[in-house]
């Protein structure tokens, strides 16, 4: 059972899409344009998972457009002024969505604090290959 | 119609040292009928329009993306947008690097070594700056007419 409250020494795990490429091959991490979402930036939670087990289940779903992974805590998202809210779905306990406190999008300083916080756990375009189906 | 530089033609609109080639930018792909009279003076120049030509191409193909191309709900970009963004990037003279955001809006981006940061974040309706200086952010409104400058001044070029 994954507790509702998203604590601070949580990592939030970011898919970024492979097309179009929000990779900045100059700084070798994504742009803050993929953490701007009307509908609040949707991650994974790690819910007390290994990184593998999350990593490996990201490119399960997302085969054909995962591009890289990136996570950012819970806690630095508090830090910078967003919020991780829980938001679980049918298939996927583990959602959650980051928003803003005034509005549901980041600010763009918010968005830039989270690009450039990000650790990025797959590289672009180093997809986990022969995943079992 | 396009017209385009046939293959092995040599001209003086390309010079021997192409940075466009070193990039990894195809230079039988850039269209002179975009620049019919100009000519190409320097090296810097003809990067710049290089990549401008490489932002035109990914523009085109951000208006590809069916909606939920995010797979988050994002909607498709309208036309209006690219070409605004478009007309933007056109009278920039150091190009920036592109990237769509799920908010229907084409973020530019600007970045150097030392950290400084500039960024203009085109909607429909409007042009959202973030220039973090040495460490101090700003945030403001722009038209499309002041982008250039700012730019320009980042770079601490006149």
């Amino acid at each position: 059972m994954v507790n509702n409250e998203v604590s601070n020494n949580e990592w939030l795990y970011r898919m970024v899409l492979n097309k179009p490429n929000y990779w900045k091959e100059n700084e070798n991490r994504v742009s803050s344009a993929a953490f701007k979402d009307s509908k609040g930036v949707s991650v994974d939670r790690d819910g007390e998972r290994p990184e593998s087990k999350i990593i490996e289940e990201l490119n399960h779903r997302f085969i054909e457009k995962i591009g890289g992974i990136v996570k950012i805590q819970a806690g630095f998202c508090r830090n910078s002024g967003a919020i991780p809210l829980s938001k679980p779905e049918v298939d996927n306990v583990y959602h959650c969505i980051i928003i803003g406190k005034e509005s549901v999008e980041l600010t763009n300083s918010i968005a830039r604090q989270l690009s450039k916080n990000a650790i990025t756990v797959m590289p672009f375009n180093q997809q986990i290959s022969n995943i079992s189906s | 119609m396009a017209i385009y530089h046939p293959p092995n033609q040599k001209s003086d609109r390309i010079p021997k040292i192409n940075p466009i080639k070193q990039k990894g930018i195809n230079e039988n792909l850039i269209p002179i009928a975009i620049f019919p009279e100009q000519k190409f003076t320097n090296k810097e120049d003809l990067f710049n329009k290089g990549i401008l030509l490489n932002n035109f191409n990914k523009l085109d193909n951000f208006l590809l993306l069916e909606s939920n191309w995010n797979l988050n709900g994002a909607e498709k970009f309208s036309k209006n947008l690219i070409d605004l963004t478009k007309t933007v990037i056109n009278s920039i003279s150091i190009q920036p690097e592109i990237f769509p955001t799920g908010r229907n809006s084409i973020q530019l981006e600007w970045e150097k070594d030392n950290g400084d940061y500039l960024e203009f974040e085109v909607f429909q309706n409007e042009i959202i700056c973030l220039e973090i200086i040495e460490k101090v952010e700003k945030s403001f409104a722009v038209k499309a007419e002041n982008v250039n400058s700012i730019v320009r001044n980042f770079y601490g070029k006149q």
